[in-house]
Formats: structure tokens, sequence, C-alpha cells
């Protein structure tokens, strides 16, 4: 051995003992995160009219991820986790944010707000789905991205907590409600 | 505006469906898998009319113009802050608009995406104590490390001596030492393996007191296969029974090690020595050759152009009776400082010490050579 000592080895080697090796939270959880933030992102901004709440949005379920991978409760289907996870946090902020808006009066209207600058959405059709979108209630643009990034109607009732026959209606209505809007039909 | 009455049943065995019921399938098709007679109906009622297949070539332009709706690149500030809260351990996150701040703060102070501050030593910033340990058969490097012992925390710092005995496939060594609260603190990591897979089987710390001693722990810990790369965190305590208590963290850990024997085999064909063959000793072909008091780096020229595999060790000290052998394929710049031996692959192991070390002390020709050192002793000094 090239290495000399002038100390022994003090106390009888105990195999294991007191040793804990665990998955290691920083790459997981940004090998999640490169794996499937865009796209997530894409889904939370479709869903959430306002920029900041979105990014705010998306980071929290990320932070979510951290903390269930911290606790050793990695995800099996990690993407699918991180839209429910998205999903409910999209709809439930947007629900807050309705029952407050209602409180102390509407501050900002949202669908008066521009969409995403021209540099991002160049295409006009897709900057009018986008506008369009905007003005559907938070649970319907959910339901719609979801349906958007690939999930089934049974998987987005799961992910929305509803029953598949309500989420059949959601997602009906969803649509219809789209393209009436994209049709002009009804004034905004 | 279309008809919306109701289904309608004719005298044949196709269900006449209204334009709401026909609307709605068209709708739903999308999410949700559609009855056979269901379709049969849809079918039907699309055949006659135009304003429906209409509205369903709508849904299907909506839903791919939803799929291919794109907001650009995520901002690189929450891939940051995903990495702060993933980095900082249990209980320290703070709300987001903390973790946003610091991640900020570092985005701006380090110009970009990377967040980690690189090289050994503790680091107060978000992102931990980074280290970075290298040798030849040895890489690690972590997010965060630390060790408690003796009621205090060492991070290696200011700096660290890395250095491994490379060993062979079933035995490898990563040792680290530095001072540390006006004490010497040690780190060894043992590396075995067999065939296939390569592991730590035994970890030692020092104590951390004014007369350290080991803390050890063994177990079978960062296994992997060959040549590939470990990642996780080694979280360990070392029992009082065993020399501690002493805790060692690396998180965000990423070991590679790999066997290297440091081996230079000359341009022709090559000697092979034996586990007694001592050229330099008296009586050896190389005895009076000279070549332990050229430089390190022609004494290499010389030995190579003789046949000789060579491996060098660079000695360097650390304390009474204490130090390290660094292993290099090639000369190290310093002084050879006693009898090479043979290895354990044939080839001829020379010793070098760094200038200025204690031990760098350069051999003299042999006295009962020509022209040699009436002082010297016949025999080389021996290791």
């Amino acid at each position: 051995m090239a290495m000399t000592e002038a100390e022994g080895v003090v106390g009888v080697s105990m195999v294991g003992t007191g040793a804990r090796i665990s998955p290691s939270v920083a790459p997981t959880v940004l090998a999640i995160y490169d794996a499937h933030h865009r796209e997530l992102a894409a889904f939370i901004r479709g869903s959430e009219r306002d920029a900041r709440i979105a990014e705010d949005v998306l980071s929290e379920t990320f932070l979510r991820l951290t903390e269930a991978v911290r606790r050793g409760r990695i995800p099996e289907q990690p993407r699918a986790w991180l839209y429910r996870v998205a999903a409910n946090l999209v709809v439930d902020g947007g629900r807050h944010r309705t029952v407050v808006g209602r409180v102390i009066g509407r501050l900002v209207d949202h669908r008066t707000e521009p969409p995403p600058d021209d540099e991002v959405l160049r295409d006009e059709t897709r900057r009018e789905v986008w506008t369009a979108l905007s003005a559907l209630p938070v649970d319907a643009r959910t339901a719609l991205m979801l349906a958007a990034h690939g999930f089934t109607g049974r998987e987005i009732a799961a992910a929305l907590g509803r029953s598949e026959l309500a989420t059949r209606t959601l997602m009906f209505r969803a649509r219809s409600r789209l393209r009436e809007q994209l049709d002009g039909e009804v004034k905004r | 505006m279309i008809d919306d009455a109701a289904t309608i049943t004719d005298a044949g065995a196709i269900p006449r469906i209204a334009h709401d019921t026909a609307r709605e399938i068209i709708a739903n098709a999308l999410d949700f898998p559609v009855e056979p007679g269901e379709q049969t109906a849809l079918d039907a009622h699309l055949g006659d009319c135009p304003a429906c297949r209409s509205f369903a070539a709508a849904m299907r332009r909506d839903a791919a113009t939803l799929r291919d709706l794109d907001f650009g690149p995520v901002p690189v500030a929450v891939r940051a802050k995903v990495a702060v809260a993933a980095e900082r351990g249990p209980g320290t996150f703070g709300r987001w608009v903390t973790v946003a701040a610091t991640a900020a703060v570092l985005l701006v102070a380090l110009g970009g995406a990377a967040f980690v501050v690189g090289g050994g030593g503790y680091s107060s910033g978000i992102g931990g104590n980074h280290v970075d340990w290298q040798t030849k058969p040895v890489q690690l490097s972590a997010d965060d490390f630390w060790i408690d012992t003796n009621g205090q925390r060492f991070y290696g710092t200011p700096t660290v001596s890395v250095h491994s005995d490379p060993g062979d496939a079933s035995y490898r060594t990563l040792e680290l030492t530095w001072q540390e609260h006006g004490t010497e603190m040690r780190l060894n990591l043992y590396f075995t393996g067999d065939g296939s897979t390569t592991w730590i089987n035994e970890l030692r710390v020092y104590d951390g007191t004014g007369a350290p001693k080991w803390a050890t722990v063994t177990g079978r810990y960062a296994a992997v296969p060959l040549n590939a790369t470990w990642t996780g965190n080694i979280d360990v305590d070392f029992p009082a029974g065993n020399g501690g208590p002493a805790h060692l963290q690396l998180a965000g850990a990423t070991i590679r090690s790999i066997p290297f024997d440091a081996v230079t085999e000359p341009a022709g064909s090559a000697t092979n020595l034996g586990e007694h063959d001592r050229p330099f000793a008296v009586g050896g072909p190389l005895h009076c050759s000279g070549i332990l008091q050229m430089t390190p780096q022609n004494a290499e020229r010389a030995l190579l152009k003789l046949g000789y595999k060579l491996s060098w060790r660079l000695d360097t000290t650390t304390g009474p009776n204490t130090g390290f052998a660094e292993p290099m394929a090639h000369a190290p710049d310093g002084v050879m400082i006693q009898e090479p031996l043979p290895g354990t692959h044939g080839e001829l192991i020379v010793f070098v010490a760094p200038k200025g070390d204690p031990r760098a002390i350069a051999v003299p020709l042999p006295a009962d050579c020509p022209n040699g050192d009436p002082a010297a002793s016949p025999a080389m000094p021996k290791r």
C-alpha cells in the first residue's frame, strides 16, 4: 500500500452500521425537470392566463416534486404526476382568485390582458386560439390543455378529481365554447 | 342555425341523432372511446350534415392548434429555483419568493445557469459546500460535503491534499488530508470490486481531536458497474464503538472509480521484473548506471530505452512517518529518493519526492561504483 500511516484503525468495523445511502434529490429532480419542464410550462401557460402566476405554478410543481423525492416518494410516472399537481394548482389557484375577485372587485381583468408577446405566438391562428382559451373558465382551460398534452378523458378526470361523466360534460362544453369564441358567436 | 331536434329513429336499423348529440359525440371522441353504436349513428349523421362535418373538422383543427401552442423557452431562473430547492436540506425550504431571490442573486453573481461553486472548501452560498476531488483512479464530486465530529463541522477547507493508491481491480483508495479547526483531518474511501462491479467497502474519517484517530465504517456503498459513474447521497454515521461518533455527508455525489496501473511500457520488448529482482542493488545491472542521479525525466528516457516498464510514485510527506505516494505513469518533477522496486505488473516503480519535501534528498552514486560517493552505502537505501 502506498500510503504510510503512523496511526492504526481504531475500533472494529461493523458492516453497514449507521450508514444510509439515499437517492440524490438534486440529480433526480433536475433530471425530471429537464425531461418535462418545457411541455409542462406550455400546459400551465395555456391553462393559466397570468404569465407570472404560470411561472409560480411551474416552480411550485417542481418544489412539490422535490419534497416528494426528498421523502423517498419518487413518482412512478413523473410526467403524469407533474401534470396532475400542476392542474390542481392552476384550478385551485383560479378558484381562489375568482373568490378574491368577487370580494375585492376586479382590479385586473385578465380577459383583457394581452396574450403572450408576438415573439412567442407569431402565428395568428395560435394567437386567436390562446385568446379564445383565455376566455374559458379555468377548469375548462386546464382540461383542454391536458387533452392537448396527450392525456385521455379518463386521465383528465383523474387529474381533476372529477367523475368521467362530469369530465365528458366539461370537455364537450369546453371544446364547444372554444369553437364559439373562435367563430365569434359569443361577444367577448 | 342547425336543427336541434331530438334523436329520431326511422324504419332503418341506424338511429338518427340530432345535431347536438352528434356534436357531443364528435367532441367527446377526441378524449373518450366512442361506443360502436354511437359511431355508426354519428357516421350516418355526418353523411347527411355538412354543418356537423364542418364542426368535426373544426374540433380536430382546434385540438391540433392547442397541441401546437408553444410559449417559448422557460426562463433559466425557474430551473435555478428548482435546483436551489433540491440542493437545500430538509426543513430549509423558504417560500418561493425567498428561493427565487437567492436564485436570482446567484444567477446574477455567476452570470448564467451555473450556480454551484466549484473547487474545494466551504462556500456559504446556496448549493452547499461543493467539492471536486480527482485522482487518476478515482473521481469524486459532491454538491455538499461535511464531516461532523468532536463537536465541530469540517468542510475540507481551505485546501485538501488528494491522493489515491491505484491498487488493482479489487483495491483502490481515495485519500484526503487537510488542516481545519487547528487539527489534521482525513477522509479515506476504500474501493473494491469484482469482475463487473465496483463499490466502496470502507470509509474512514479522523475524529477531529488533537491526537487524531480513525473512525471507521464498512459496508457496500455506491455500488456501480465497472466504468460507470455512481450518483447519489452518502450519508454515513460512524458509531462510537468504531472510533466515532462522526457523521459524513456527501450530498449530490458522483463517484467514478476505475483501475489505474500507471505503467508506461517501453517502445520495444519489455523486461518483466520478478518479485525479487533489484536492478539497482549491488550486483544489479543498473547499480552503477548513474540513472538515479539524473533528473526523473532523463531517468525515464534511459530506463524505457533499456526496456523497463515504469511506474512512478510522487512521495509527499504529510507528517512524521506519514505521507502519500501518488501514482503517475510518467516522471514527475522532483528528486529520486530511494531504490526503485519491482511492481506487481513486472514494472519498475521509481520513487520521487517533490522539491522542498523533507525526503527530497538525492540518492548518491554508491561508493563501490567508479566515481562513486565515498560516503554512500554500496547498497541503495531501501524503502
